[in-house]
């Protein structure tokens, strides 16, 4: 029997084909916080639509990906992005961040933007259901962004448990 | 049970503690070596201090960078805050190796790094810039990370990632005598660029036509693993780079090599004979097409800097190729940003760059650092501009003016385009 860890419910967008975080992102033209969003906004996406997954065909996070993307997304709303594929640095900055949980998994005919979308991470996979249709991925996230805490945050706490700065650091990987 | 590996995975796996790691593991690491520079030294400091009161010290301070290359407008305010910002940093955690504008030696972190003996080859490095790559022309392993990541390594020395799927490039023979770094990292971006083959991969680059290259020569294509879309890209060290290494006093480094059935998720072979001299077009370096295809093209500025064209060996191929030239066209403006202060010093006492530096339409920077290749200050391309750049991005709005035609080439191309102020067919 396997245990849910965490369930994300909400609207999809769905985005046919790669999702690129460009230079076209560079904070000297745009705003860095505003990248993620303003990504969407160019595909149709509306923060105000209310919707909390995102979903591309292709690979996500193509072009140069810094720390702000992930956190743009977040603004928007989105809290989970499932494509084929990710950028390891769009994986990297948003888990660390806490911002948006990144699944991989091919995605099935048929999903349409605006459908309820559930995507639940269990132990040994990730869930996803929508308007009559579900499939599983096997992508994994390491532990630690399960628990709901930033990187920095989780790292705090293991610092407190090891009884502080130098034992931490002194302790094995 | 013996496991075959590439070099990145032994890298990895030597900085987690590990016998083996494999594509899809999550592993902690502590990094040989961290580096990061001015656009983030001010808020690293503020969330230290906030997240991390009790720090005194970085973690490993003998292996912690700071350096100055971005923000280097003396006359810009937010500049100054920038090196301001910097240099608090550096008092408040006591940093040994602190990089300051107007210090013995500064610059380009990229070519800083290498210059000063920091890369060692075997080496796991982290350092918040998205060219961090560059170090894996040295057969170390540079993985660009973000702030959140690089506070956790300079509070505990501890960074989490997830070991890509790894695409072995080899390429044999030679290349011909034209054909530098440049024109290599340009023609695989030009073939593979954000495609599905290498996107998020690490890349590991071999074979005798590339292992023959100077050691900054192999900087220059590692360093443009970003704008391959991979992850990282490596070139396992070999004699000459080992020894261009100890020259500057390194020793004690541990060199890894791929075992012979290490295991790649793709493997692609070229010929060395097969590349020509590259210029990519304006719009990204994926747009890269070979001389031979070039339409005509007249150019009215170069643009010799940055970290893939503007070290040592850089400057000696633009000077040694305009010299041979008959000096420079009618009409053509040749910045000159040196990398470094050491390159820049140089420069300066080398009697083949006297009389250009001399001439009305020569402008040398005065601090070398990043200038207008990430369009900060310096040489900002206007409109008007139509520039060969040795730079790595060229991007609508890069360089300055979204209307600005940029086009990237190697030190060589720049060097021709400074002596015909025309090219292409």
């Amino acid at each position: 029997m396997s245990t849910t860890r965490l369930t994300v419910t909400g609207k999809l967008f769905f985005l046919e084909g790669d999702v690129g975080v460009d230079e076209i992102l560079h904070p000297r033209h745009h705003g860095a916080s505003h990248a993620g969003a303003f990504c969407l906004a160019s595909r149709g996406f509306t923060a105000d639509d209310g919707f909390a997954v995102i979903a591309s065909s292709g690979l996500f996070g193509v072009g140069l990906v810094r720390p702000p993307v992930p956190r743009g997304l977040r603004q928007a709303g989105i809290r989970v992005a499932i494509a084929p594929n990710f950028s390891p640095l769009f994986v990297e900055h948003s888990l660390n961040a806490g911002m948006v949980l990144p699944v991989k998994a091919e995605l099935p005919a048929g999903l349409r933007t605006g459908e309820a979308i559930s995507v639940r991470f269990e132990d040994d996979g990730v869930l996803i259901t929508g308007s009559g249709h579900s499939f599983r991925s096997s992508s994994r996230l390491p532990n630690w962004a399960l628990s709901g805490q930033t990187w920095s945050e989780w790292l705090r706490a293991q610092t407190e448990a090891a009884g502080g700065l130098d034992a931490y650091r002194a302790a094995a990987l | 049970m013996r496991r075959a590996m590439t070099s990145s995975q032994k890298i990895i796996a030597k900085a987690g503690g590990l016998s083996h790691v494999r594509a899809g593991d999550f592993v902690v690491v502590r990094p040989d070596l961290t580096m990061t520079y001015d656009p983030q030294g001010g808020m690293l400091h503020k969330r230290l201090m906030q997240n991390w009161p009790e720090l005194k010290t970085v973690w490993n301070p003998d292996r912690f960078v700071l350096v100055a290359d971005h923000f280097l407008d003396r006359g810009n305010q937010d500049h100054l805050n920038k090196q301001a910002e910097l240099s608090a940093f550096a008092k408040a955690y006591r940093v040994q190796h602190f990089f300051p504008v107007g210090g013995a030696n500064y610059g380009i972190c990229h070519a800083l790094l290498p210059e000063e003996g920091f890369v060692r080859p075997g080496d796991l490095i982290t350092a918040t810039d998205s060219h961090s790559s560059t170090y894996g022309g040295f057969g170390a392993l540079g993985l660009n990370v973000g702030i959140d990541a690089l506070e956790g390594i300079l509070a505990v020395g501890r960074h989490w990632m997830e070991m890509p799927a790894e695409v072995r490039i080899t390429i044999s023979g030679r290349f011909p005598k034209d054909v530098y770094a440049k024109d290599v990292i340009l023609r695989l971006c030009a073939d593979l660029g954000n495609g599905h083959t290498v996107f998020g991969r690490g890349i590991e680059l071999d074979g005798d036509a590339v292992q023959a290259l100077h050691p900054e020569e192999k900087l220059t294509i590692a360093n443009m693993a970003q704008e391959l879309g991979a992850r990282w890209l490596i070139i396992p060290a070999n004699d000459s780079v080992c020894r261009w290494v100890e020259n500057l006093g390194v020793s004690g480094f541990e060199p890894q090599h791929p075992d012979s059935d290490a295991p790649y998720e793709t493997v692609i072979a070229y010929r060395g004979e097969d590349f020509r001299p590259m210029v990519a077009l304006p719009g990204g370096p994926e747009r890269a097409v070979s001389i031979d295809e070039l339409p005509e093209t007249r150019f009215n500025e170069v643009f010799v800097g940055s970290c893939t064209g503007a070290k040592r060996f850089d400057m000696e191929t633009v000077i040694d190729l305009i010299e041979a030239d008959g000096g420079l066209a009618p009409g053509i403006k040749l910045m000159l940003v040196p990398a470094t202060r050491k390159i820049r010093d140089w420069m300066l006492t080398d009697a083949r760059f006297a009389k250009y530096l001399e001439a009305p339409d020569t402008e040398l920077a005065d601090d070398p650092g990043c200038n207008a290749c990430a369009g900060l200050y310096g040489f900002i391309a206007d409109d008007k501009a139509i520039r060969m750049s040795t730079a790595n991005r060229n991007y609508a709005g890069r360089m300055g003016a979204p209307g600005a035609q940029v086009y990237l080439g190697s030190p060589a191309m720049a060097a021709m385009v400074a002596t015909r102020g025309v090219i292409g067919a």
